[in-house]
C-alpha cells in the first residue's frame, strides 16, 4: 500500500531536481565566457522503486518514486589536457625562440643596409686609395668607411648584448611566475582534498596547469625557449666578434699598415711607417668593445700607409694588399664548433646572417604547425567543455517544461486529496 | 562533433590573424618592392644577395679604375702626341737648315726656335693629371728634374690600376720616352748648338739622333695605344658585366611585381571575405529566434 502522500512526495523531487537543472543552465549560461569553465551536467537518477501492492499478475512489480540528483559533473576530457599541455609547452618554448631570433634578424639590418655593405665599402675605399695612392681625399674617406663599419659592428653587438641582458631578466620573471603558479595549485589541491566535488576548484587548478605547460614543462615551455635563446644570441655575438677580429688580427691588415708608408716625411723627404688603422688596446667583454678607429689616424688620414717604398707617394703596393684581403681565406673560430670556418670575411658573414634566417625560417614553420595543432586539441576541448548557448537555451525550454509539469502533477494530486478529504462521505 | 560559440569566436579572431598576417606580408612585399626582407625570408637567396652585392660593389671600383685609367692615358697620349710633333719640327727645321741656303743669322734664328721646341719637350715632361706629374714613375709628387746639360732625373716604377680582381694594367709611361736610347734634350741642344756654330756635320748626326729620338717616342706611343684599347675593352666588358650582375641582383632580391600583386589582391579579398563571413556567423543564436 502507498502512502496517501506518495503522490506530493513524487512531484516535490521532480520540482527540485528540475529546478537543480535550471539552475546549473543558468549557471553554465553566466559562465558561458569564463576562461577555463567547464559545462556542467545534473545527473539525473530514478529513485529507488517499491513493491506495488495491488498487483494481480503473477510477478510483483515496482512503482517508481520520482528522481534525484545523483551529482553535478564537469564535463571535460583529461586526454585532451594532457595532449594540449604537450603541445603548450612546445609552443611556448619554440615561439619565445622565434621572437629572438626576429629581433637578431632585424638588428642584422640584413639584406641591404647591414654589416655586409659596409664591409664592401671598407674594402672599395681601400681599393680607392690603391688606385690613389697619394689622395688625402681617399685616405679621409678610408678613416670614414672604418668608422662606418666599426660602428655597424658595434650597434650590433651592443645590441647583442641588450638582447641577451632582457632574456636574463625574462627568466627571472618567467622563473617568479612559475613560483607563484605552483604555489596557487599547492593551495588548490589541499581544498580539492577536502572538498573533491568542488568542480569550479578543479577548472581553476586545470586553468593554471594550462598556464604552467606553457612556462615550464618537461625540456619545453618558455623558460627553456628563453635558455635556447640565450645560447642564439650569445652564439652569434661570438661568432659577430670572431667576423672582426679574423678582420683585424687575424688578416694581419694592423701589421701591414705599421709595416708600410705612410705620406709623412720628416726633414729629408722621407716617408715615415704608417699608424694602425684600428686600436685595440680598450677595455671591454668583448673584443668589439675594445676597438677604435685609431685617434691619429682620424686626426691625420696621411698617417696611414699605402706604399711599400719609403720614397714613392703614388706607390700603392700596400693598400693593393689590404684591399685584397677582402678576398683572403681566413680561419673563423665559430662558437659552439670544433671546427673552424675557413672562409673570406664577407662570406663567414653572409652564412652567419643566412644561419640566423634559416633557424628563423625552421622556428617560424615549427611554431606554425605547433600553433595548428594546438588550437584543434583546444577546439576539440571546447567541443566537449565548452557551452553552447543554443544547447542551454533547450535545455532551459526542456527543464522548465519539466518543471512546470511537475507543479501541475502536485495541483493534480492536491486536487485528489481534496476530494478524498472533504467531499468523500459528506 | 558538438560546436560552441567560443568556438566559433575562438576560430576567428585566429583566422582573422592568420589571414591578416598573410595580407600583411604580401603588402610588406609589394612596397618594399623586395622579396627578401628579412633574412628568414630566404635564408640561401640573401646569403646570395649579399655575394651579388659585393661582387657588384668590386665591380663598380673595377670601373672607376678603369675609366681613371682611361683619362690618365688620354692625358699621356696628348703629351706624346706633341713631343712627336716637336720633334717632327725640329726635324723639319733641321733639313732647311743644312740645305746650305741659309745665312748665319737664319741659322741663328733656326737655332733658337729649336730651343724653343726644347723648352716645349721640357714642359711637357713635367704635365700634370690630376695634380700628378705623369712621367715621373711614383714619384707623382715631384717634376722630372732636368739639368742644364739635359740629364734627367726620374722615377721608372708602374703605376699599376686594377682592372679585376687578378687583372692590373701599367698605366704610366716613364721618363724613358725623353732619355731612352737618346736623350731629346741633349740631341736637341747637339742640334741648336750645331746650327749656332754653323756645324755642318753636327746638325746632319743630331738629325739622324733626332730620327731615333723619333722612333722611341712613336714606339711608347705605340705601347700605350694598345694599352688604351686594353683597357677600354674591360671597361667595356665591366659595364656589360655590371648589367648583368644587376639584372642577377634584381632577380634574386625583387618581387614578381604582376605575381606580388595578384597575391596582395588575393589576401584582401580572403580577408574581406572572412570578414564578412564572421559577421554572418556570430550573429545568430537560438535566442533570436525564441518568442
Amino acid at each position: 500500500m502507498t502512502s496517501t502522500f506518495h503522490g506530493l512526495e513524487v512531484g516535490k523531487r521532480s520540482l527540485y531536481t528540475q529546478q537543480t537543472a535550471l539552475t546549473t543552465t543558468g549557471n553554465n549560461i553566466s559562465n558561458a565566457n569564463t576562461p577555463g569553465y567547464s559545462r556542467q551536467r545534473v545527473d539525473m537518477q530514478a529513485t529507488s522503486s517499491i513493491p506495488y501492492p495491488y498487483q494481480t499478475g503473477s510477478s510483483s512489480s515496482q512503482l517508481g518514486t520520482g528522481v534525484s540528483v545523483e551529482s553535478i559533473e564537469r564535463i571535460r576530457s583529461g586526454y585532451l589536457d594532457s595532449q594540449y599541455r604537450e603541445r603548450n609547452g612546445q609552443l611556448g618554448a619554440e615561439s619565445t625562440k622565434l621572437e629572438t631570433l626576429q629581433q637578431i634578424e632585424k638588428m642584422t639590418r640584413e639584406p641591404g643596409n647591414g654589416l655586409s655593405a659596409s664591409l664592401d665599402r671598407f674594402f672599395s675605399a681601400w681599393e680607392d686609395l690603391a688606385s690613389n695612392p697619394d689622395s688625402l681625399a681617399a685616405r679621409a674617406v678610408l678613416v670614414e668607411r672604418s668608422e662606418e663599419l666599426l660602428s655597424q659592428g658595434k650597434t650590433l653587438n651592443d645590441g647583442l648584448a641588450s638582447l641577451s641582458r632582457s632574456l636574463d631578466e625574462q627568466m627571472t620573471a618567467v622563473n617568479d611566475q612559475i613560483t607563484a603558479i605552483s604555489s596557487q595549485i599547492d593551495r588548490l589541491n589541499k581544498e580539492i582534498a577536502l572538498k573533491p566535488e568542488a568542480n569550479e576548484l578543479k577548472d581553476r587548478r586545470d586553468l593554471l596547469m594550462d598556464e604552467m605547460s606553457g612556462l615550464n614543462a618537461q625540456n619545453t615551455g618558455k623558460l627553456e625557449g628563453l635558455k635556447q635563446s640565450l645560447s642564439e644570441v650569445n652564439h652569434f655575438q661570438s661568432d659577430l666578434n670572431e667576423v672582426f677580429n679574423q678582420l683585424i688580427n687575424g688578416s694581419g691588415m694592423n701589421d701591414l699598415m705599421t709595416t708600410g708608408d705612410s705620406l709623412v716625411k720628416d726633414a729629408n723627404g722621407t716617408m715615415q711607417k704608417g699608424k694602425v688603422m684600428f686600436d685595440t688596446s680598450g677595455t671591454g667583454d668583448t673584443f668589439l668593445e675594445t676597438v677604435s678607429v685609431n685617434q691619429e689616424v682620424k686626426a691625420n688620414p696621411a698617417t696611414i700607409a699605402a706604399s711599400s717604398t719609403n720614397s714613392a707617394v703614388s706607390n700603392g703596393d700596400i693598400a693593393t694588399t689590404i684591399s685584397d684581403l677582402k678576398n683572403e681565406t681566413l680561419s673563423f673560430d665559430v662558437a659552439n664548433s670544433n671546427v673552424n670556418a675557413e672562409a673570406s670575411v664577407g662570406d663567414f658573414y653572409g652564412m652567419l646572417i643566412s644561419k640566423i634566417g634559416a633557424k628563423s625560417q625552421a622556428s617560424e614553420r615549427s611554431v606554425e604547425s605547433h600553433q595548428a595543432v594546438l588550437t584543434s586539441i583546444d577546439q576539440n576541448r571546447m567541443s566537449v567543455s565548452g557551452v553552447s548557448l543554443d544547447e542551454e537555451m533547450s535545455n532551459l525550454i526542456q527543464f522548465q517544461h519539466a518543471y512546470n509539469a511537475a507543479a501541475r502533477y502536485v495541483s493534480t494530486t492536491d486536487e485528489l486529496l481534496d476530494v478524498i478529504i472533504n467531499r468523500m462521505g459528506v | 562533433m558538438r560546436i560552441t560559440q567560443q568556438m566559433l569566436s575562438s576560430n576567428i579572431t585566429s583566422q582573422l590573424q592568420q589571414n591578416l598576417s598573410r595580407y600583411e606580408k604580401a603588402n610588406e612585399q609589394v612596397s618594399t618592392g623586395k622579396r627578401i626582407n628579412t633574412p628568414s625570408d630566404d635564408p640561401i637567396g640573401v646569403q646570395k644577395s649579399l655575394k651579388l652585392a659585393s661582387q657588384l660593389a668590386d665591380n663598380e671600383q673595377y670601373e672607376r679604375n678603369t675609366d681613371y685609367a682611361l683619362s690618365w692615358m688620354e692625358t699621356t697620349d696628348q703629351a706624346l702626341n706633341s713631343i712627336s710633333n716637336a720633334l717632327q719640327r725640329a726635324n723639319e727645321l733641321g733639313l732647311q737648315a743644312s740645305n746650305g741656303t741659309n745665312s748665319p743669322e737664319d741659322q741663328q734664328t733656326i737655332a733658337k726656335e729649336i730651343e724653343q721646341l726644347r723648352a716645349e719637350i721640357q714642359d711637357i715632361a713635367n704635365t700634370k693629371f690630376d695634380g700628378k706629374y705623369i712621367f715621373n714613375g711614383q714619384k707623382t709628387d715631384q717634376p722630372i728634374q732636368i739639368a742644364e746639360d739635359g740629364n734627367l732625373m726620374y722615377n721608372n716604377q708602374p703605376l699599376m690600376q686594377r682592372m679585376s680582381s687578378s687583372n692590373s694594367i701599367e698605366m704610366n709611361v716613364t721618363g724613358e720616352v725623353f732619355d731612352g736610347q737618346v736623350n731629346l734634350f741633349k740631341t736637341l741642344d747637339q742640334l741648336s748648338g750645331a746650327l749656332a756654330s754653323g756645324d755642318q756635320e753636327g746638325v746632319s748626326s743630331a738629325l739622324e739622333q733626332i730620327e731615333t729620338g723619333k722612333e722611341q717616342v712613336l714606339n711608347s706611343w705605340t705601347t700605350l695605344g694598345a694599352k688604351q684599347s686594353r683597357v677600354e675593352g674591360m671597361n667595356q666588358r665591366l659595364k656589360e658585366e655590371n648589367l648583368s650582375l644587376q639584372t642577377l641582383v634584381s632577380k634574386n632580391d625583387d618581387v614578381d611585381f604582376a605575381e606580388a600583386i595578384m597575391k596582395l589582391k588575393t589576401e584582401e579579398s580572403v580577408y574581406q571575405a572572412s570578414l564578412a563571413a564572421s559577421a554572418k556567423i556570430i550573429q545568430p543564436s537560438l535566442l533570436d529566434f525564441l518568442r
